[in-house]
């Protein structure tokens, strides 16, 4: 993967900045958006990636974020990763109006955004991959957090539809689908501080722990890379086997 | 006059396509209905014919949204159902769509859904009533062509599962009727205008388009004691449309 260049979305912190940190490590030419400049920099100074400053609810600054990233990494994109997220942990009943359209917003409106725009810049070279990071509860439906599952399902389903699209453009689009993963997602809409992710409440995987972001650093990696050049539309769970089945055993 | 006599239930969208047929089956079957609709002239005219309410509504307005629903509550004086048929399709591919288009169908098939149900939750709960979504065959397989309306409907979907299991200990099922291409279905488009013309549509393995009675009759059984346990059930209306894949033979 060496010399091959990626935008990262989300990458100041949990998967996220594990995937910049093991993109880097292969070799590749990274920039990644970030909401906090502290954590941003710091990211950035390990890796040798290029830091932008984007928050995924401003439009106007996520399309400025996708020219700075193609100006940093010379006007080629070989790898989009759709990763930044918000969760937020309430029922439908007692989700405010404006918490539900910021976590749309977030999880699948910029995903779309930002993928729709990267998808241009691969027609055009002929070839690229896009990787979204979706989650388990896309596929499953993770009840306690029901808008981030509703705005992770519509984004798996965005996720194949686009596939089929850029098939024969030589584009590759798939998703990766976490289970619960430490550190995993931090976001959460300003002003509900309580509502961040906490492992600690989750219990681990049939594999006996929790994911790690370089469980899903790994993958993203080989579905970027020639040896899946005939993948695409996928789902890739990675869980350790948590929503292979039914257990009884559910979130505290 | 049939099963579900005595029931109050509230209808969005329908004045026109599946909406209407759904309100005309509910009135068959001696359910009291209140339907919302963009068009006052189709509203008065399919209140008439049937004795059902038609309530004007604006369902991007939150505020509208509250004020229609206790309109229509207090003139059916309570409610035992809700019907969320209201929605917008969009044809074209992810690509190809806008900002603006994309938003109109997020608002429309799924924030508007969520506001709708918010606000019809208390009723619900005090009458132990049900919810029936009306999502679509994309919602189950997407297609290129209806990019973020498949992406629309797969979140819309969710919700309703994810309302299934909230709702559940106040004794309020909420089910999913996922119809497939319906003959005078879908009339209202983001681009405005009718109906384009997009060549012959591709038949489902039973040999005829669903018609708007097909999906009613699914939404009355959902709505009546019959479907007394069914709660997080998707139901595809759709003449095994999407059973199964059908390879696309290029000979023979």
């Amino acid at each position: 993967m060496g010399g091959r260049t990626a935008l990262v979305t989300g990458g100041t912190s949990g998967i996220g900045r594990a995937i910049v940190e093991h993109l880097s490590g292969a070799g590749m030419q990274l920039a990644f958006t970030g909401r906090d400049v502290g954590r941003g920099t710091e990211v950035a100074a390990a890796t040798g990636a290029t830091f932008l400053q984007a928050d995924a609810t401003d439009r106007g600054r996520c399309d400025e974020s996708i020219d700075e990233a193609l100006a940093a990494l010379g006007g080629r994109l070989d790898l989009f990763v759709s990763n930044a997220g918000l969760v937020f942990a309430a029922p439908l009943e007692e989700t405010p109006e404006a918490v539900y359209r910021e976590l749309l917003e977030v999880n699948l409106t910029a995903a779309f955004r930002y993928s729709r725009a990267c998808l241009r810049v691969m027609r055009a070279q002929g070839r690229g991959s896009i990787v979204h990071i979706v989650s388990d509860a896309a596929i499953r439906g993770i009840h306690h957090i029901p808008v981030y599952t509703i705005s992770k399902t519509g984004l798996l389903a965005m996720s194949e539809v686009l596939a089929a699209e850029a098939a024969p453009h030589g584009v590759r689009v798939n998703a990766v689908c976490p289970g619960a993963t430490v550190p995993g997602v931090q976001s959460t809409i300003a002003g509900y501080d309580h509502h961040a992710e906490d492992a600690s409440t989750w219990g681990p995987a049939p594999s006996g722990r929790h994911g790690s972001g370089t469980d899903i650093a790994e993958a993203v990696l080989w579905l970027a890379s020639g040896a899946a050049e005939h993948v695409s539309g996928a789902t890739l769970r990675i869980d350790g086997a948590a929503s292979a089945a039914m257990r009884a055993i559910a979130r505290a | 006059m049939g099963s579900l006599v005595g029931l109050r239930v509230l209808v969005t969208g329908g004045t026109s396509g599946i909406g209407s047929g759904i309100v005309e089956h509910l009135r068959a079957e001696g359910a009291s209905v209140a339907f919302t609709g963009r068009s006052h002239r189709r509203g008065s005219t399919l209140g008439q014919a049937t004795g059902a309410a038609f309530v004007a509504a604006d369902l991007s307005d939150s505020a509208a949204i509250r004020d229609m629903v206790e309109e229509a509550v207090d003139s059916l004086g309570g409610l035992d159902g809700l019907v969320l048929s209201a929605g917008v399709l969009h044809r074209a591919r992810l690509s190809e769509t806008s900002d603006d288009e994309w938003d109109k169908i997020i608002d429309l098939n799924v924030v508007a859904p969520f506001l709708v149900t918010r606000a019809c939750l208390r009723h619900l709960h005090a009458s132990g009533g049900a919810i029936v979504t009306i999502a679509s065959g994309t919602a189950l397989w997407p297609e290129m062509e209806l990019g973020a309306y498949s992406v629309s409907k797969r979140a819309l979907l969710s919700m309703t599962q994810m309302l299934a299991v909230e709702s559940a200990h106040h004794g309020v099922r909420v089910n999913a009727v996922c119809p497939g291409d319906t003959a005078a279905g879908m009339s209202a488009l983001v681009n405005g205008g009718g109906p384009r013309d997009h060549g012959p549509p591709v038949m489902p393995p039973a040999g005829r388009l669903a018609t708007p009675a097909d999906a009613a009759s699914a939404v009355a059984f959902l709505l009546s004691p019959d479907s007394a346990f069914c709660s997080g059930a998707v139901l595809a209306v759709d003449g095994a449309m999407r059973a199964a894949l059908r390879a696309h033979r290029v000979r023979g």
